[in-house]
């Protein structure tokens, strides 16, 4: 159905003329009988507004008087509601139920797109936002929060923060594509809003909930888990609500906002040395060096160095399900490949094995900030075989304990140990992002429901 | 109770074709339509108001219809109705059913030739 442009709206002719009391009466009772979308029964309700007028004039060109000639009209047309109920019916087909599912589907996931890349602005936006405020303005007090709450700290860094921030982008996503899909299934569905609206955000919520819980392996921290379960609740929340915001501000505002914020930005990156250059490297700070070495020798001593470098330098590793899957030993090129010195240094080693510790912050310089095995633990988490093949290790599993909701437990440093030439057990690998990359920081992946139920 | 006429019933089955077959070479709104199938008949019948409108609904919905707000050359704005492809292969299905249909009730009713 074409719907009527303004131009053709038939309740603006001026040709006109006003219907008798009854027939208002029969149309407003017909329009609430309409079980269809408002701008259908627009329509419906000036097309019968036609009609009446052709059959009254008709009929009183036959003699009627008006009254008689508005009452027989009516009479020809029936009862209301029953007209009413096969209108409805006649929209409701089982092609523009199909149509509508799938266009709104179509207009979800464009929606969905373009939510996305504008949650990820959002996102950007306030994190700089918040990186200028709190580095500009707030900076000490939040120093000050930061040394008094560790475990915020730890909450707030490595990669289940970047889970987090993809699903407050995926929030937004959801929440726009909830409307389109609602919108574009109303209208070509023909069914009511408030009929769409509750089925979309069933059937979203239940499957975005599925999805989240048991489908998306990520990076997972308490932070992480509650973020991703309001992806659900933003569809849910973008389906049944009507409301729409409307941002209307003025070009001038929005420039100024953007040059403060510029400005107030580069101050940011000026009095953060870690924003202001390249990041200083560990191994320039001599103290801070050798102190979180000490930190690593408890784990045990390091072997000697080849050629100024561990014998491994690269790994990483995700724990997920309570297993530990830890693929280290990715050999670059150079001294490190399967016939250099690292490899042959290596082959002189038995019994190796990954060891997981748990780790904690460590302030290596003032903004930088390390990972060292938890000194409150002498012993690793978990240990598991290496599988060496001489080319590269293989994964490795050994199950894990999980406290959900510990922030602490939600991070290891995994090492790789080896008994030398002389039966003593060393570190072989420096979990140090300088000394080749890699540093063999890990934390829980897997998906929610193995993050609630890993351990248990 | 009062039994609907034949008349009655079989205008209800028949009100898709004799919507199809007015709206062939022309384009009519609802009103017009009524009255195009009145005159075509002779006067002898014409749809039902009420169901008139959900039939071209229906058609609409089907995609045998298509409808536009315009202009009338003697009037306010209509909504017009104008067959569709897909509304041109429907009637002429349901002309020949029709005419089937028209065939076997004819002789069923005239009773028994002999061979």
């Amino acid at each position: 159905m074409r719907e009527p442009d303004a131009s053709c709206d038939p309740s603006s002719s001026p040709d006109e003329t006003p219907l008798p009391a009854e027939v208002d009466t029969y149309l407003g009772r017909l329009g609430a009988g309409l079980d269809l979308p408002a701008h259908v029964r627009v329509e419906i309700a000036a097309e019968m507004a036609d009609h009446f007028r052709d059959s009254i004039a008709a009929i009183e060109s036959e003699g009627l008087e008006a009254d008689r000639a508005a009452r027989e009209a009516i009479a020809r047309l029936g009862s209301p509601t029953e007209l009413a109920g096969e209108l409805t019916r006649a929209h409701r087909t089982a092609g523009r139920l199909l149509a509508g599912a799938a266009g709104g589907v179509f207009h979800a996931t464009l929606g969905a797109v373009g939510g996305l890349l504008l949650g990820i602005a959002i996102v950007a936006v306030a994190l700089c936002g918040s990186a200028v405020v709190t580095g500009t303005l707030l900076r000490p007090p939040t120093e000050f929060v930061y040394a008094s709450l560790p475990a915020l700290r730890a909450a707030m860094a490595g990669l289940p923060m970047l889970t987090a921030l993809l699903a407050w982008a995926a929030c937004v996503a959801a929440f726009i594509a909830a409307r389109r899909g609602v919108a574009v299934s109303t209208r070509i569905s023909r069914r009511t809003p408030a009929t769409v609206r509750r089925l979309w955000a069933i059937t979203g919520f239940a499957t975005l909930l599925v999805v989240a819980v048991f489908l998306v392996p990520a990076p997972q921290n308490l932070l992480s888990v509650l973020s991703l379960l309001a992806v659900p609740f933003a569809f849910a929340s973008g389906a049944l609500t009507s409301f729409t915001p409307r941002i209307s501000l003025p070009r001038g505002k929005v420039v100024a906002a953007g040059c403060i914020l510029a400005i107030l930005s580069v101050s940011f990156a000026r009095n953060v040395p870690a924003w202001s250059g390249p990041p200083p490297d560990i191994a320039d700070t001599p103290q801070a060096h050798a102190a979180q070495l000490r930190e690593f020798d408890r784990v045990a001593p390091a072997w000697a160095y080849v050629g100024g470098r561990p014998v491994l330098a690269e790994g990483g590793g995700q724990w997920g399900s309570g297993v530990i899957q830890q693929a280290v030993g990715t050999w670059d090129s150079g001294p490190w490949s399967t016939d250099g010195p690292g490899a042959r240094a290596l082959a002189q080693f038995k019994d190796i094995r990954f060891e997981a510790w748990r780790a904690v912050r460590f302030d290596a310089s003032p903004d930088i900030a390390e990972w060292i095995p938890d000194p409150a633990y002498s012993a690793p988490y978990a240990t598991a075989p290496a599988d060496f093949n001489t080319v590269q290790f293989g994964p490795a599993h050994a199950e894990v304990e999980f406290d959900v909701g510990s922030v602490r437990t939600t991070e290891w440093i995994v090492f790789v140990t080896g008994t030398g030439p002389d039966g003593r057990r060393y570190r072989l690998n420096e979990p140090e992002y300088n000394l080749g990359g890699g540093a063999l920081i890990s934390s829980f992946t897997g998906t929610i429901w193995q993050w609630l139920t890993a351990g248990t | 109770m009062r039994r609907p006429s034949i008349r009655t019933q079989l205008l209800k089955g028949t009100t898709p074709l004799l919507v199809l077959t007015v709206l062939r070479d022309t384009e009519l709104y609802g009103y017009e339509i009524a009255q195009r199938i009145r005159e075509r008949s002779g006067g002898a019948f014409a749809p039902s108001e009420g169901s008139l409108y959900p039939a071209l609904h229906a058609l609409e919905a089907e995609g045998a219809l298509q409808a536009d707000w315009r202009e009338s050359d003697r009037g306010p704005k209509r909504r017009y109705y104008r067959l569709t492809d897909k509304g041109g292969d429907l009637l002429a299905e349901h002309e020949a059913e029709w005419a089937s249909f028209a065939r076997g009730v004819a002789r069923t009713v005239a009773g028994p030739t002999d061979a």
